[in-house]
């Protein structure tokens, strides 16, 4: 668990201090699930739970999750990406999938999606990113926000989402 | 629904201040502030039944406790020093009410709980805060607010390189 937890620190701070070029550093914006996503239709409200450190499928079924974090508009995404942090609080393996989305909004532009997935070990955290070229039709630019959709298993959490752009 | 204006303007000119001033050369205030329907959730669908998101507060409507949830998203820059939190609470109830919460910090092991209570007169506003003396720069939070009560405001703080 400690591994995971300094992956998530570690991911914030090398973001933040990497130069992406010169004269523009990263910003990084971090949110927990609670901040960020709801679930996705009423019939899974009964199994989730809004907790301070995450958004938790409480229930014995699946459940599905939409995140939408704040960014700042009309700041390129880095390439360093997106990312959203699970929690497996359960006593069994499972694999979370997560669909990256982005576009569809203001004008005719249909949007882009990039559906991934880990495996989350028993009582771990772990991410799933998405770089400019997982979304390449909108990440690299700027004025369009990143959103995602999960699948949670029972006991599988959004613990933090980040969302890392170019100052200038 | 009668809100603090005073305080609530006080807040958002301290805040303006704060954003347009430099820290330093190198560096920007990068402070966040929405209302409480923004960033709070009803924890449990139990509580969403007595819980309104209004435009100026997420305010418990009902006849009983509700627990609710907030997690502002926050810069992971450099934090300022001082500031980490600030929760606004508004009591529109007709007597006074004693609202509590426990903040969480993220971003570091081990996570810190901090537990705090306020009690808010009737028709007035009280702010909690969680500031890098409590032991992290980055805080959410969970609340009881007790009927009549709600979150107005949630500030988060920072700094930029």
């Amino acid at each position: 668990m400690r591994t995971a937890f300094t992956s998530i620190l570690l991911t914030g701070a090398l973001a933040l201090a990497l130069p992406a070029s010169a004269g523009s550093l990263t910003q990084s914006l971090q949110v927990n699930g609670s901040g960020a996503c709801q679930a996705a239709l009423p019939n899974y409200e009964g199994q989730i739970r809004k907790r301070p450190l995450a958004i938790q499928n409480e229930g014995t079924s699946l459940a599905f999750v939409t995140c939408s974090p704040t960014s700042v508009q009309f700041r390129d995404m880095h390439a360093f990406g997106q990312s959203v942090y699970l929690a497996n609080d359960s006593a069994v393996d499972v694999t979370v999938s997560c669909t990256g989305v982005m576009g569809g909004g203001a004008g005719n532009d249909p949007p882009e999606y990039s559906t991934k997935s880990v495996t989350l070990p028993a009582g771990t955290v772990a991410g799933i990113s998405w770089s400019t070229a997982d979304l390449p039709d909108y990440a690299p630019r700027s004025g369009t926000p990143f959103n995602t959709s999960c699948t949670l298993a029972p006991g599988v959490g959004v613990r933090t989402l980040y969302v890392h752009q170019l100052m200038s | 629904m009668h809100i603090a204006r005073p305080l609530l303007t006080t807040a958002a000119v301290a805040l303006l201040v704060l954003s347009a001033t430099p820290a330093s050369a190198q560096s920007a205030y990068l402070d966040q502030m929405s209302t409480g329907p923004g960033t709070c959730q009803a924890a449990l669908p139990a509580f969403e039944g007595q819980v309104r998101k209004r435009p100026l507060a997420l305010q418990n409507e009902g006849t009983a406790s509700a627990f609710v949830t907030c997690a502002p998203p926050q810069f992971t820059g450099l934090a300022d020093g001082d500031y980490g939190l600030d929760v606004t609470f508004i009591n529109n109830g007709s007597s006074a009410a004693t609202v509590s919460c426990t903040g969480v910090s993220i971003g570091q092991i081990p996570t810190i709980y901090v537990s705090k209570a306020i009690s808010v007169p009737s028709g007035a506003t009280r702010i909690l805060n969680w500031k890098d003396t409590d032991g992290s720069s980055k805080w959410v939070t969970s609340c009881n607010l007790p009927p009549g009560t709600g979150i107005g405001t949630v500030q988060s703080y920072g700094v930029s390189i």
